[in-house]
């Protein structure tokens, strides 16, 4: 990743999404914690319109790069300040990384519908599969969270992140149509 | 609910405190809670891990954030008190579910007190400072500020879109985000996403009218370095941890729980 591809709006744009991205991950998360108490639930839900949010963000910048850098900085906050969880700084940083690298070699840049949509849901698949695994290095018991619980939800947040990135891609359609975003 | 308010504690600028733990550098902290978290990992004895969170507890008190991280930590503990019950009820035997939650509660408890430590003792300017000071790359950091700085900002936003949208009668609930997830991506998402691109438009034209090119060479007025206080609290929490792991490989007062059970 060259960083001297990407231009002060570019970082201004990335820095502005991931601070929506907490907006919309923390409304989503106060709604759904009113029907259910579940931690996973909640996850999975927030997988969906977060993903919307970045797919517009990667829309618009367009450069490879773009899902990696939000991956870092979404990982710091979410390691050191916000739910400082350090697991997440790892977990975010490799779902960035394998969208990035999917996208370098199947479709070249962001910007397509299929792009974002993989892309999106790649993230999800690697993000889950991440989180749901360190929970063993700390010793937690096999018995509640099983292999096929953690394939079966890896599967749901990855539906629902790639279904984000379509959703997404409709409103960046809408946008560049509206004249908001440069077509 | 005021939604600026969940991001508050976290994001604006902490007053400078009288306390010893918030004017170590962040450097510091930051090895603490990677060090903890780590030595968690390899440590087995239950009551030696006990005595790790104790040791993070006192310094919270230290620091005066108990009161505020109260509420994570009780949240934390009851979502650890309704695991052992569920899987209790699922295998009719308490002592099976208590040995098998029990070590893996005892190091998320460390490495989230320690990280609420961190959180509450440090503002996230000192964090994007060290982490420059940490050779991170300048334009990361840029977006770092960003982030940090605009949170608020758009939480405001957010709050006043969603006022606008009760005004006319459209109150988000829940059901109504499952139902209809149009109501609030059309509803939200959108005006919120036009507001940031002028605002991050506005960001980059100011910051480029100023010549900043990237952050290369940016300097600042306030400055952080390691002093005494960093090298003391270093050594002293070394020698804490290698005394506690010491004291957990020689199996002094065993308590040992089946990993993984």
């Amino acid at each position: 990743m060259d960083l001297k591809n990407f231009t002060t709006r570019d970082l201004a744009f990335i820095g502005m999404i991931i601070a929506l991205m907490y907006i919309v991950q923390t409304v989503t998360i106060l709604g759904i914690s009113a029907l259910t108490p579940v931690e996973p639930a909640k996850i999975v839900v927030s997988a969906f319109f977060v993903s919307i949010v970045i797919a517009i963000g990667l829309a618009k910048v367009g450069k490879i790069g773009t899902f990696t850098i939000i991956g870092i900085i979404n990982g710091i906050i979410c390691g050191f300040l916000m739910p400082a969880f350090l697991p997440l700084l790892p977990t975010t940083i490799l779902g960035g990384l394998a969208a990035d690298a999917l996208t370098k070699f199947k479709y070249g840049q962001y910007g397509t519908r299929n792009s974002l949509v993989a892309a999106c849901g790649v993230n999800q698949l690697v993000q889950t599969l991440v989180i749901l695994t360190i929970p063993f290095y700390f010793g937690f018991s096999q018995v509640i969270l099983t292999p096929t619980l953690i394939l079966v939800s890896a599967l749901i947040t990855t539906s629902l992140g790639a279904a984000g990135g379509l959703i997404g891609s409709r409103i960046v359609t809408e946008l560049k149509k509206a004249g908001a975003i440069g077509s | 609910m005021i939604l600026e308010s969940l991001f508050s504690p976290f994001t604006v600028d902490h007053q400078e405190e009288d306390s010893f733990i918030y004017r170590l550098d962040p450097r510091t902290k930051l090895g603490l809670l990677v060090g903890v978290t780590i030595l968690s990992v390899y440590m087995n004895n239950l009551i030696w891990l006990l005595g790790l969170e104790l040791v993070l507890i006192s310094l919270t008190i230290i620091s005066g954030t108990l009161r505020n991280m109260a509420r994570f930590l009780f949240l934390f503990f009851l979502f650890g008190a309704l695991a052992v019950g569920l899987l209790a009820l699922i295998t009719g035997n308490l002592n099976y579910s208590l040995e098998s939650f029990s070590p893996f509660f005892a190091r998320f408890g460390i490495m989230i007190t320690a990280g609420l430590l961190f959180a509450f003792t440090t503002s996230p300017n000192n964090l994007a400072r060290a982490l420059e000071k940490m050779y991170f790359p300048p334009p990361l950091s840029f977006t770092l500020t960003i982030t940090l700085r605009y949170i608020p900002t758009l939480a405001r936003e957010a709050e006043s879109i969603r006022n606008a949208l009760k005004l006319r009668g459209i109150s988000l609930s829940a059901w109504d985000i499952l139902r209809k997830p149009s109501y609030f991506y059309r509803g939200m998402i959108i005006p919120l996403l036009i507001r940031t691109l002028k605002l991050s438009d506005e960001i980059a034209i100011a910051a480029e009218s100023r010549g900043f090119n990237g952050g290369e060479g940016r300097s600042s007025l306030n400055t952080i370095k390691m002093g005494k206080n960093d090298l003391t609290f270093t050594l002293v929490m070394t020698t804490s941890c290698l005394i506690l792991f010491l004291m957990d490989k020689t199996s002094f007062l065993t308590f040992k729980i089946p990993m993984g059970a």
